[in-house]
């Protein structure tokens, strides 16, 4: 029973706590660049949900079973890279044979999930705070979680800004968007003393 | 056909270079990285007893289920007379810490180091700093610690403001060698 | 097309944090001090300049059906080597960035350069590019560091620097503090050279 708790903890802290994106900065690139719908950032999300939560695992068996007893734990930059943009890969086939419409509207920005820091983040972070399987594959989870719910916020308030007032030029898109983001870190800050 | 072999072929070299390259390198600084990590080590525990100069490492397998956060035990030594001991402890802010604890021969803590925090910057981090480890310093290393957020009385250790979870962490980690600096008391594994 | 104007590409007309925006969340993350904006910065130069003069060397070698694949290869090597030799040499730098280090494999700066730039441009100008690139990130780095330095811990690289003008702010150092920072950063450059976007 408190493995349960500890698991909860665990998936409450990466979402809230210590958001992925609002306070660890993984992940910045997809959440400024993919959110200004809605429905994209949502398939989006899913998608990262489902990589995050593989990967995970995977990463952790390549440790474990690979890496550690063959002795080259160095080369865990580069094979879990690969494992990423293997998956990432099949995922992508995946979705243009189930729903070509998300398959469009997603882009370029379905391979690039290669190159999200949360994804190779979260696999190492797994690693470094030595979880167990399950430990991994709910943080995992969590991460992703926490990286979908900040991007679908964010797409949220981005679509209502464009459509309100008249931003003075300078602070059209990164800028007012890196302020926005700010200020929902803030809001998030609020959630550091959930756990004790 | 043909193309693919060629293909899978390039990219085989490629990779086999790369892995190449990285064997080198590891050899070449594995050595080092080691010794780092060594020098490292001994540094962070003269750090805590300062009295010491050699360290000599305690099997505690034994005890592993009860005092699940001291990692590491090491007898102080210099010139053949004990100095202390050294705890390697690993607490819990918002991430894992690892504390060095030291406590010397006339039961006094020594000195306390954080040797390893990610907690928030600025705030958390005001807890792991030597403003904050060196209150224990001197302290004796009879009775736990409790934290508290008011005036602190004897064997009461005040909490940062904005940083409560970090400050317990710390505490925690004091206590949990202090618990096993009385389990060794009890041992007679040292004589007075 | 010359050197110097690739070099000077990277630290002005596409500075990499300023006017690509890539490369944001070690941006975002490692500018809690100068220190660490260098420390970040000079690694992620030494990437970019192994990945880029490889990949330059070996454009008409890698084909092009598996290039992704090969370029990060390329990528995750360097990144290997530095992390290690910085391990062996500056290890308090190197715990100070933490899983930063790795996850410059996955800096948009060091792919893209090497996508659009080296995989197609002969050796000279694929290594002024990453100097130049790699420049730029460092100063942006190293520019919004101090900002959050000074601002949040009133030092610079270390030195106190404002003493007891004012308490410092904390945000600064925190998540909210970097975001902001760098929104308004932007914002006003983008007013002073008069580029803006829709």
């Amino acid at each position: 029973m408190e493995f349960a708790g500890e698991v909860f903890l665990i998936i409450l802290s990466s979402i809230l706590v210590n958001n992925f994106v609002l306070s660890r900065f993984l992940g910045i690139c997809p959440f400024l660049g993919i959110s200004r719908k809605i429905e994209t950032a949502v398939g989006m999300g899913l998608a990262v949900i489902f990589v995050m939560a593989l990967a995970s695992v995977i990463t952790f068996g390549i440790e474990y079973l690979i890496l550690r007893p063959l002795n080259i734990e160095y080369t865990q930059t580069i094979a879990f890279i690969l494992v990423i943009a293997t998956l990432v890969q099949f995922v992508e086939m995946v979705i243009s044979k189930s729903s070509p419409t998300l398959y469009k509207a997603l882009g370029v920005y379905l391979p690039l999930i290669t190159t999200n820091c949360a994804v190779l983040g979260v696999a190492i972070l797994n690693i470094r705070e030595e979880y167990g399987l399950i430990e991994t594959l709910f943080n995992g989870i969590g991460a992703a979680v926490g990286f979908a719910l900040a991007i679908v916020l964010f797409a949220g308030i981005r679509e209502r800004l464009e459509l309100s007032f008249d931003l003075p030029r300078p602070l059209r898109g990164f800028p007012i968007a890196l302020i926005t983001a700010g200020l929902m870190s803030v809001a998030f800050l609020g959630f550091y003393g959930l756990i004790k | 056909m043909g193309d693919i072999v060629k293909i899978g072929l390039r990219l085989f070299i490629i990779t086999a270079v790369a892995a190449f390259a990285l064997g080198l390198t590891n050899a070449a600084t594995a050595g080092r990285i080691e010794e780092q990590a060594a020098i490292a080590r001994i540094e962070a525990k003269s750090q805590v007893l300062p009295q010491a100069l050699e360290f000599q490492k305690l099997d505690i397998e034994e005890y592993a289920d009860l005092h699940p956060m001291v990692l590491e035990v090491h007898e102080g030594t210099a010139n053949g007379e004990r100095k202390g001991y050294t705890f390697r402890v690993l607490s819990r802010g918002f991430a894992q810490m690892e504390l060095y604890v030291g406590i010397d021969a006339s039961e006094r803590i020594s000195g306390v180091n954080v040797v390893y925090q990610r907690e928030t910057p600025g705030l958390g981090t005001r807890a792991t700093a030597t403003a904050y480890t060196g209150q224990f310093d001197g302290m004796e290393a009879r009775n736990v610690f409790e934290l508290v957020k008011t005036t602190p009385a004897t064997n009461e250790i005040q909490a940062i403001s904005g940083a409560t979870t970090s400050s317990a962490a710390v505490v925690n980690a004091v206590n949990a060698a202090i618990e096993f600096y009385a389990l060794l008391r009890k041992e007679g594994e040292h004589n007075k | 097309m010359k050197l110097s104007k690739v070099f000077f590409n990277g630290i002005l007309n596409e500075n990499p944090t300023f006017r690509l925006v890539l490369g944001m969340c070690p941006t975002l993350a490692v500018t809690t001090s100068v220190a660490s904006g260098i420390g970040m910065g000079i690694a992620t130069i030494f990437v970019l300049l192994g990945s880029n003069l490889v990949t330059s060397l070996l454009r008409n070698f890698i084909p092009s059906k598996v290039r992704i694949p090969a370029y990060i290869v390329i990528v995750a090597t360097f990144v290997t080597i530095v992390g290690m030799v910085m391990q062996a040499f500056v290890p308090e730098i190197y715990q100070t960035l933490g899983i930063f280090i790795p996850l410059i494999v996955v800096n948009c700066i060091v792919l893209a350069r090497i996508e659009v730039f080296a995989s197609k441009n002969p050796v000279a100008a694929s290594v002024m590019d990453a100097l130049g690139m790699g420049a730029g990130f460092t100063l942006a780095l190293i520019l919004l560091a101090s900002i959050r330095e000074i601002l949040g811990s009133g030092s610079w690289l270390g030195f106190n620097v404002t003493g007891d003008l004012f308490e410092p702010a904390i945000i600064m150092l925190l998540p909210p503090g970097a975001f902001i920072a760098l929104g308004l950063m932007m914002a006003l450059l983008n007013k002073f050279t008069g580029r803006v976007e829709e």
